[in-house]
């Protein structure tokens, strides 16, 4: 795993890849900055707490995650294809499930990647405006993402390993991107069957309005519960896709 | 590893034909073929891994077929495209797989190399059953399917560092091939900057690579110039030689198959309608006479006792002879008075016959002489 996991970060050398993905980055730190900053102007005497930068992000995110799963697992399948490196590399012993498992765990570490790196530039943003670290909310925000992408990982990859053509699986990312902003409207069971809701459902805060007006974000009572739900669903989902691409890739 | 001397190479390979005299004698078909008992290795080695001498031996005196499918058929939907094919390559072999665009060639080295699965049959590659001895079978395995398939964004090193990663090789191998296939000087360019022929060359570098027993290459020498065909045909008639690697190569071009293999199968929609030797395909000929009056030099022979096949305005024919008895049968139309225009042996061409063979669908596999 370790070695195949190695040669799909190596095969990734002078892509576009990696621009794609900052800029992505860059796009949604500055629209949560602006947010966040709006935020705190317009009310003042909101709890500034690590619970309102995670309400804004995770908001913002059920539009971004999709797209960054979508963009990613079509890049990582377009290179097998246009290279037509499929075929080679199982005639080179590389086993269907093992194709699929590395570029699984690359999509993942990317995704991982990607929170870090917006987590960290959040908590630096916080510290210079006056937001306490509250780091129990914020483990939960990231192993909460790590499970909702176990899904629409999966999904992505496996439209975007079968299907030679990436407008597919570039077309159900933004649609998962659209219907991820929807997630406030839509009832929690449900949402629990929606995979691009998942950045939504794990939200480990919850605002509170009074009198119509946003006061501030509480802790959501039993995420951890909701969190570990997700992530079965998530390794199920892997789980069938990958069964389903080993069936399909065999001819 | 030093580089192919060509001239080495042409110089060698024939010494390591079987001992028994070629392979005409042993030609049968459909892989019902008793395999040489012997191989005589009376060349010298040459310098390099595959040029272990001992070890090629021992590779080869191994008879089991290296590669044995029986009645191996695959559909998609309802369109047949291997139809109950029965095929057998002996080790240190090169087997021309020789077919027209979609006769079946491609979709059978797939199911050999388990990247389709049979809807019928069996295949088994040293002795091993696919799918289910796969990660055993796989890594003594080089194959070249279709186009090139290459990172274009990479590397030709970069590329094969890939295969070698995944093949568990030591980095010096990507040297050694590189050299093999004339790539060396190239190694640090894109491989989508390379022409159609280097591409091809990475390609076959790629399936080289760990010296494996067995070469599956499909249409190896498309989109290489002239001069490219020639290198890569005289690299892989050295690889059973020089790395006692057994090569399965197709080509839609018989007279590509002719220069290379030992043994040739003939597959023509879905069915593998000849395997055996080449030679066992050329036509011995006919003999044909032209004669004044056709007639009466048939009548004259037939009395004498020859057999006569046909009788044209002008021509007779008779089957093939050997040179002693064209010459009775010459005196004897000159003693019976005829006028004797031109006496010839015609013969088809292994074109003619390829095309004869392959322009008829009939179910049954033809017999080799």
């Amino acid at each position: 795993m370790t070695v195949t996991l190695r040669l799909e970060f190596r095969k990734l050398r002078r892509t576009r890849l990696w621009l794609t993905i900052g800029t992505l980055l860059a796009f949604e730190l500055a629209w949560v900055t602006v947010a966040l900053t709006r935020t705190f102007a317009q009310h003042g005497d909101i709890a500034r707490d690590s619970g309102v930068v995670l309400g804004q992000v995770l908001q913002l995110h059920g539009l971004f995650g999709p797209l960054l799963v979508a963009i990613v697992a079509s890049r990582l399948s377009a290179l097998e294809h246009e290279a037509r490196m499929v075929p080679r590399l199982f005639a080179l012993n590389q086993s269907r499930p093992s194709l699929f498992r590395a570029k699984f765990a690359t999509l993942l570490l990317v995704t991982l990647g990607y929170t870090a790196v917006g987590g960290a530039w959040l908590v630096g943003f916080g510290a210079m405006t006056g937001v306490t670290a509250q780091w129990k909310p914020i483990g939960i925000f990231v192993v909460g993402l790590v499970a909702a992408n176990l899904a629409p990982i999966a999904i992505h990859l496996l439209l975007a390993l079968v299907t030679t053509r990436q407008v597919v699986t570039l077309g159900v990312g933004i649609l998962g991107g659209v219907a991820g902003t929807f997630v406030s409207f839509v009832p929690h069971a449900v949402s629990l069957a929606v995979p691009w809701h998942y950045y939504g459902v794990v939200n480990p805060v919850r605002m509170v309005v009074d009198d119509g007006s946003l006061t501030g974000f509480a802790p959501v009572e039993g995420i951890e519960w909701t969190v570990a739900v997700v992530a079965a669903v998530g390794a199920a989902v892997f789980l069938v896709a990958l069964g389903i691409y080993e069936r399909v890739a065999r001819e | 590893m030093a580089p192919v001397d060509r001239a080495t190479v042409v110089e060698v390979w024939p010494r390591y034909l079987p001992a028994t005299g070629g392979c005409a004698a042993r030609s049968v078909y459909h892989g019902r073929m008793s395999a040489p008992s012997a191989v005589r290795l009376d060349g010298p080695g040459l310098p390099g891994r595959g040029n272990d001498v001992a070890e090629n031996t021992a590779r080869r005196d191994s008879d089991a077929p290296v590669i044995h499918a029986r009645g191996l058929t695959k559909r998609y939907g309802t369109q047949t495209v291997v139809d109950q094919l029965d095929m057998t390559v002996h080790r240190g072999r090169v087997y021309g797989f020789l077919g027209r665009n979609g006769a079946g060639k491609s979709t059978t080295m797939k199911m050999l190399l388990d990247l389709a699965r049979p809807s019928a049959g069996k295949v088994s590659v040293f002795g091993l059953g696919l799918p289910e001895h796969r990660s055993r079978v796989l890594p003594r395995v080089g194959s070249l399917i279709e186009a090139p398939s290459y990172y274009g964004h990479l590397t030709g090193e970069e590329n094969l560092d890939i295969v070698r990663v995944l093949k568990r090789l030591p980095a010096a191998e990507i040297e050694r091939v590189l050299t093999l296939v004339g790539l060396a000087d190239h190694r640090r360019k894109r491989a989508s900057a390379y022409s159609q022929g280097m591409k091809q060359r990475l390609g076959l570098a790629m399936a080289l690579m760990g010296s494996p027993e067995l070469l599956i290459l499909d249409e190896p020498t498309n989109g290489l110039d002239p001069a490219g065909i020639q290198e890569i045909r005289e690299l892989i008639v050295s690889l059973p030689a020089r790395f006692g690697a057994t090569v399965l190569v197709s080509s839609h071009l018989l007279s590509e198959i002719e220069q290379m293999a030992d043994t040739v199968g003939i597959i023509d929609h879905g069915h593998l309608r000849y395997q055996g030797s080449p030679r066992s395909l050329e036509d011995h000929g006919r003999l044909r006479i032209a004669v004044d009056d056709s007639a009466a030099a048939a009548a004259t022979l037939r009395e004498a006792g020859w057999r006569v096949t046909a009788v044209a305005d002008g021509e007779v024919t008779l089957p093939h002879l050997p040179d002693d008895r064209i010459a009775r049968v010459v005196r004897l139309l000159v003693e019976a008075g005829a006028q004797l225009h031109r006496v010839e042996v015609r013969r088809r061409s292994l074109e003619e016959v390829f095309l004869r063979m392959t322009s008829e669908t009939p179910r049954e596999p033809l017999v080799a002489a």
